[in-house]
C-alpha cells in the first residue's frame, strides 16, 4: 500500500511535470470503469460471464495506461467501453441465476401441483 | 463491344452508390439491434429503463455520424448503444425471472386439454399460493412424495420444543393444508448424532410431535397427520460441525403422494 502510494505521487508529479494533468472527465471514466469491474467481479459474473468481465478488466488496464501516457481521449473511451463491458457481464450474471432460481422454484411447484392434481382425479 | 457496356454499367452503379452518401457498418449494426429489441415487447415490459439507455446512446452515436465526426468516434459510440442493448435484454430476462417466481402467471395455457378454461383461474391462484409457500419453504419431489422442509424448524440441543422462528413456516403450512383438505402429510423428526442426553429416537419423535401439536392447534384434522422419529438415522448433511448438527435437528413434512 504504502508502496502504492508513492507510485500515484510519481505518476502525479511526472504527469505536473510534463504539464499533462488528467482532466476531471477522464478520471470520472475510469472511477466509474473500475467500479463498474469492481462490483460484477464481487457477484456470480467471474463464473457466469467470464468472458464480458474479461473484456472489461482489458479494457480498463488499457485505459489506465492509455491515461499514464496522456493519451485523454484514448483512456476515456477504453474506460466508457469496460463500463458497459462490466455492465453487462453484471447483467447477464444476475439473469442466469434469476433464470435458474425461477427454474427451481417451477419444478417445486410442478411436484406439489402434480399431487394435488392426482388427489383431486375422482 | 457488349463487355464495354457492361463494365460502363458498372461504372455507373457504383457512382450511384457512392451519391447514396457513407455508411457506418457498426452504427447500421447498433439501429439495427436497437429497432429489434424495441420492437420485442419483452424487453419494453421488463427493462424500460435499460432500453431508453440504450435509445439514448444510440442517439449519441447517430448525431456523432450526422456532424461527420471521426469515424473511430462513431465506432466507439456505435459499439457503447450496441452494448446497452444487450444489457437491456438480459436486464428483461433477470426481471422476467424474477417476476414469475413472485407472482406466476396462470398456468393455464400449459394444459392442452378441454378443461384447461375452467379450470384456469383455480389453478392460476393454486400456483401464485403455492409459489408463496415455496418462497419461503423447500420443497423437493422425491420417491416418498413432496418432501418440505423448514429450513427454520430446528430445535436446540436435546430439546423438543418450537422455536418461535419456525412459527411462521408452520403457520404457512397449516394454511397451506387448510386449503386442501384432501391431502395427508407425514412428520418426520430427526435428531443429531451428537445428541445422547436422551434417547436419539425419542427426541426425534416429541420434536415431530411439537410440529403436530402445532398444526392441530392451527385446525389441522389429526388424522390428516402421521408422525414418526427416525433418531439420528438420516442426517440431512453429513455430521462434521456445529452448524451441520445444528441443521440435522429437524423436522420434515412430507406431502403424501
Amino acid at each position: 500500500m504504502p508502496r502504492r502510494l508513492s507510485l500515484c505521487f510519481a505518476l502525479a508529479a511526472a504527469s505536473a511535470a510534463f504539464g499533462c494533468q488528467t482532466s476531471p472527465a477522464t478520471t470520472r471514466a475510469v472511477a466509474q470503469a473500475d467500479l463498474a469491474v469492481r462490483d460484477a467481479a464481487s457477484g456470480d459474473a467471474p463464473e457466469l460471464a467470464p468472458a464480458e468481465l474479461a473484456l472489461a478488466r482489458e479494457k480498463l488496464a488499457r485505459a489506465e495506461e492509455a491515461r499514464a501516457d496522456g493519451d485523454e481521449e484514448r483512456a476515456r473511451r477504453l474506460a466508457e467501453q469496460a463500463l458497459v463491458d462490466a455492465q453487462l457481464a453484471e447483467a447477464r450474471s444476475e439473469s442466469e441465476t434469476a433464470a435458474a432460481a425461477a427454474r427451481e422454484v417451477e419444478a417445486s411447484v410442478d411436484a406439489l401441483q402434480r399431487v394435488i392434481d392426482e388427489r383431486v382425479r375422482p | 463491344m457488349e463487355r464495354a457496356l457492361v463494365i460502363w454499367i458498372g461504372l455507373l452503379t457504383a457512382g450511384a452508390l457512392a451519391c447514396a452518401g457513407p455508411v457506418n457498418s457498426d452504427l447500421e449494426r447498433a439501429e439495427a439491434e436497437y429497432r429489434a429489441a424495441a420492437a420485442d415487447a419483452y424487453v419494453a415490459d421488463y427493462a424500460p429503463t435499460q432500453l431508453r439507455e440504450a435509445e439514448a446512446a444510440l442517439a449519441r452515436a447517430q448525431r456523432a455520424f450526422r456532424a461527420d465526426a471521426d469515424p473511430e468516434v462513431v465506432d466507439h459510440l456505435a459499439y457503447l448503444a450496441t452494448r446497452r442493448v444487450e444489457i437491456a435484454r438480459a436486464t428483461a430476462r433477470r426481471n422476467e425471472a424474477f417476476a414469475r417466481v413472485d407472482a406466476p402467471p396462470p398456468r393455464s395455457h400449459l394444459h392442452s386439454d378441454g378443461h384447461a378454461h375452467e379450470r384456469a383461474h383455480g389453478d392460476g391462484l393454486r400456483a401464485a399460493e403455492l409459489a408463496a409457500l415455496l418462497s419461503a419453504l423447500r420443497a423437493e419431489d422425491t420417491e416418498r412424495g413432496v418432501v418440505v422442509t423448514v429450513d427454520d424448524v430446528l430445535f436446540d440441543r436435546d430439546r423438543a420444543a418450537l422455536r418461535s422462528e419456525a412459527l411462521p413456516d408452520l403457520s404457512r403450512i397449516a394454511d397451506f393444508l387448510r386449503v386442501h383438505p384432501d391431502l395427508d402429510v407425514l412428520v418426520e423428526g430427526h435428531a443429531d448424532a451428537a445428541e445422547r442426553d436422551r434417547g436419539a429416537l425419542d427426541l426425534s419423535l416429541d420434536r415431530a410431535e411439537s410440529v403436530e401439536r402445532y398444526l392441530v392447534a392451527q385446525g389441522i384434522d389429526p388424522d390428516r397427520l402421521v408422525t414418526r422419529g427416525f433418531g439420528a438415522s438420516d442426517p440431512a448433511v453429513p455430521t462434521d460441525s456445529f452448524r451441520s448438527r445444528q441443521l440435522n435437528r429437524r423436522v420434515e413434512i412430507v406431502v403424501v403422494d
